[in-house]
């Protein structure tokens, strides 16, 4: 296999998660025709169980998992969606997730985590500290410990979102992808170029956390710090095995400043009325970016998420 | 119009299993933590109109002769309904004209139009028997359709609650909005039909308490309408649903305005959702039963999601 994943890994989560999940609705919105001018579908991702995209990485890992290994559990440093998708899917498959987090967590996700049966730990002082600890004990205990970038199954689980469009939506033209460690959009471009050669893929991200771009565009992995408000496209570094997928096979990569998502929240809400998280509206302010270039065409956009807070979206509100 | 039979809500699942998929049913921790009870939302906001009315409209559409279609079909609604109408117009290939007030609001008139729909205005629409409407179904032949008498409307909404059965089969509790009262009717046909222990709970404004006041009087009772949850707007009940309300329905509550508005911020916070105002009512009144669901698999059936902006901030707004 050249990359971490291949359609046919793909395939066969495709299969595996039409038993635990419906297919994601991809509506058409004419509201966002008259503001883009291309034909404009979204791709509802905030709709799954746990509101966004990861529940698809969790559900294959976990459902790839041999009985001993369900039996010993998993273990993952992540209260957003990741870790959630990984708490969700070993819930429905009868294993034991461990989820670190720093010590004094913010107590409202410590709770989302309680609330799907994970166990919880803490530990040190940062998200660095929590994840050494937990290999220590992963190691110790035989669970088995997920990387949210790079994991073969996990990263399978994704591009399952873009089998569902190109079923749903045989001539599409283009798919916007937020990208943040990149492998979603890693996933995504596989299953895309493989399935439709023709289909052009466009990235997005924030000005506001650089590395997954300027590591793209320079071709080599480059750290850069990140104050994004788009905690799902938030990161200070980029992984190689997602990397080499994306300069291999992504059409074109866009940017796109914190005020841009925070209008595209809106818009999201106006006209689609769904509710995005950063991350989810990053696709739409790219579509504005790119103008002419969309029009007249067939336009998915990727609602990666829909986990905003609402402070998150009394700011984007001016509230 | 009769009450739409099991078989008929079965028919409707089967026509509509070709043009819309299930909606989720998702359960929310979040929500559990707040009421005490196992919660889960039915997601109607998730469907390609954001709101359940899809659903009827469809079945009506599809059991439509040929000949009917060419007629066309008349209804006064700028909202979920007429937009849904206007949707299954074009799908089944059928004349849909659609009355509007005089001076609708803009941006309702063109979505409707959008799906080639037409458009009458006429200020009659706000009269219990339209002329307008009359009119044109004299004139030109055309079926006069309700989202609160038709039974062919309430057999497709009724395809709600068997998927809510299929989805969760041992829910005690179901909660939704009730407006004309058709989704009403014919939730409480399927639940008391194949779960009969299942409890079926409605709930309205109390600034629209039109179909509570008869519910708890025993005859239908005209009340003034001033809510801005415009799914459940209305001033007077048909005799049709309301009898199958006061037949099958176990309990209904009546929620202000601002419980309405809590609700939809409680629901934006808890489960990522906008919910339009009558969507958030089932969320309101089970904060208000509280105690009677602590425990219970309890299912809100989150109607639409076409909350305006405006509405949206009135609603953080209100937030305690």
């Amino acid at each position: 296999m050249k990359y971490t994943t291949d359609i046919r890994a793909i395939t066969k989560a495709h299969g595996l998660l039409k038993r635990h999940m419906s297919p994601t609705p991809l509506h058409h919105y004419p509201g966002l025709d008259a503001l883009l001018g291309s034909e404009t579908y979204v791709k509802h991702e905030n709709h799954t169980a746990i509101g966004s995209f990861k529940i698809r990485g969790g559900l294959n890992a976990i459902g790839n998992l041999s009985p001993e290994q369900l039996k010993k559990g998993v273990a993952v440093a992540s209260t957003g969606n990741f870790g959630q998708s990984v708490a969700y899917a070993s819930r429905l498959f009868g294993c034991h997730a461990v989820i670190a987090l720093p010590s004094n967590p913010n107590p409202g996700k410590a709770e989302a985590i309680r609330n799907f049966g994970a166990e919880l730990m803490t530990y040190g002082a940062d998200y660095d500290e929590a994840r050494d600890h937990l290999q220590t004990i992963a190691e110790e205990k035989g669970y088995r410990l997920f990387n949210d970038a790079e994991d073969h199954d996990f990263v399978s689980g994704l591009g399952t979102c873009m089998v569902e469009i190109l079923e749903d939506l045989p001539d599409a033209e283009v798919v916007i992808v937020p990208i943040g460690g990149a492998g979603f959009a890693s996933s995504l471009c596989i299953a895309g170029k493989a399935i439709k050669p023709d289909l052009e893929i466009i990235g997005v991200s924030s000005e506001a956390a650089l590395s997954p771009y300027l590591s793209w565009k320079e071709g080599r992995l480059v750290d850069s710090p990140t104050t994004t408000f788009a905690e799902g496209i938030s990161v200070r570094v980029s992984f190689e095995g997602s990397q080499a997928v994306i300069r291999d096979l992504l059409d074109d990569y866009v940017l796109v400043s914190e005020e841009d998502i925070r209008r595209a929240v809106v818009q999201m809400l106006e006209k689609t009325h769904n509710l995005a998280e950063g991350a989810g509206a990053a696709a739409l302010a790219a579509a504005e970016a790119l103008g002419e270039r969309i029009k007249g065409r067939k336009t998915v956009l990727i609602l990666s998420g829909g986990n905003l807070s609402l402070t998150h979206l009394r700011e984007c509100l001016g509230l | 119009m009769t009450r739409p039979t099991l078989q008929d809500i079965y028919r409707a699942r089967d026509l509509l299993a070709g043009y819309m998929s299930p909606t989720p049913l998702h359960h929310y921790p979040g929500l559990d933590a707040i009421l005490g009870s196992e919660t889960y939302v039915k997601h109607e906001n998730h469907t390609k109109l954001g709101a359940f009315k899809i659903r009827g409209s469809l079945n009506i559409m599809s059991l439509l002769s040929p000949e009917q279609k060419e007629r066309g079909v008349v209804l006064a609604s700028s909202g979920n309904f007429g937009q849904g109408m206007a949707y299954a117009g074009r799908i089944f290939e059928a004349r849909v004209i659609v009355v509007l007030p005089e001076n609708p609001n803009p941006s309702k008139m063109e979505a409707i139009k959008a799906f080639g729909a037409e458009v009458v205005l006429s200020d009659t629409v706000y009269d219990s028997d339209p002329a307008a409407i009359r009119e044109i179904v004299q004139q030109q032949g055309c079926q006069y359709v309700s989202d609160s008498t038709d039974s062919r409307f309430m057999a497709g909404s009724g395809t709600i609650m068997l998927e809510i059965l299929e989805q969760l089969p041992d829910v005690d509790v179901v909660i939704f909005p009730v407006g004309g009262g058709g989704l009403a009717s014919a939730v409480s046909i399927v639940g008391k039909g194949l779960k009969p222990d299942t409890e079926v709970i409605g709930v309205c404004s109390a600034q629209a308490a039109s179909p509570y006041l008869s519910w708890k009087k025993g005859e239908p009772v005209e009340s003034p309408m001033n809510t801005f949850a415009e799914g459940i707007g209305v001033r007077v009940t048909e005799e049709v649903p309301f009898r199958i309300m006061s037949e099958l329905m176990d309990d209904f509550v009546a929620v202000d305005d601002d419980e309405i508005r809590q609700a939809m911020a409680l629901m934006l916070e808890k489960t990522h959702n906008l919910a339009e105002g009558a969507g958030a009512t089932p969320l309101a009144a089970a904060l208000k039963l509280k105690e009677r669901l602590r425990g219970k698999k309890v299912a809100l059936i989150q109607s639409g999601g076409n909350a305006s902006i405006e509405e949206l901030k009135a609603s953080l707004g209100a937030m305690r």
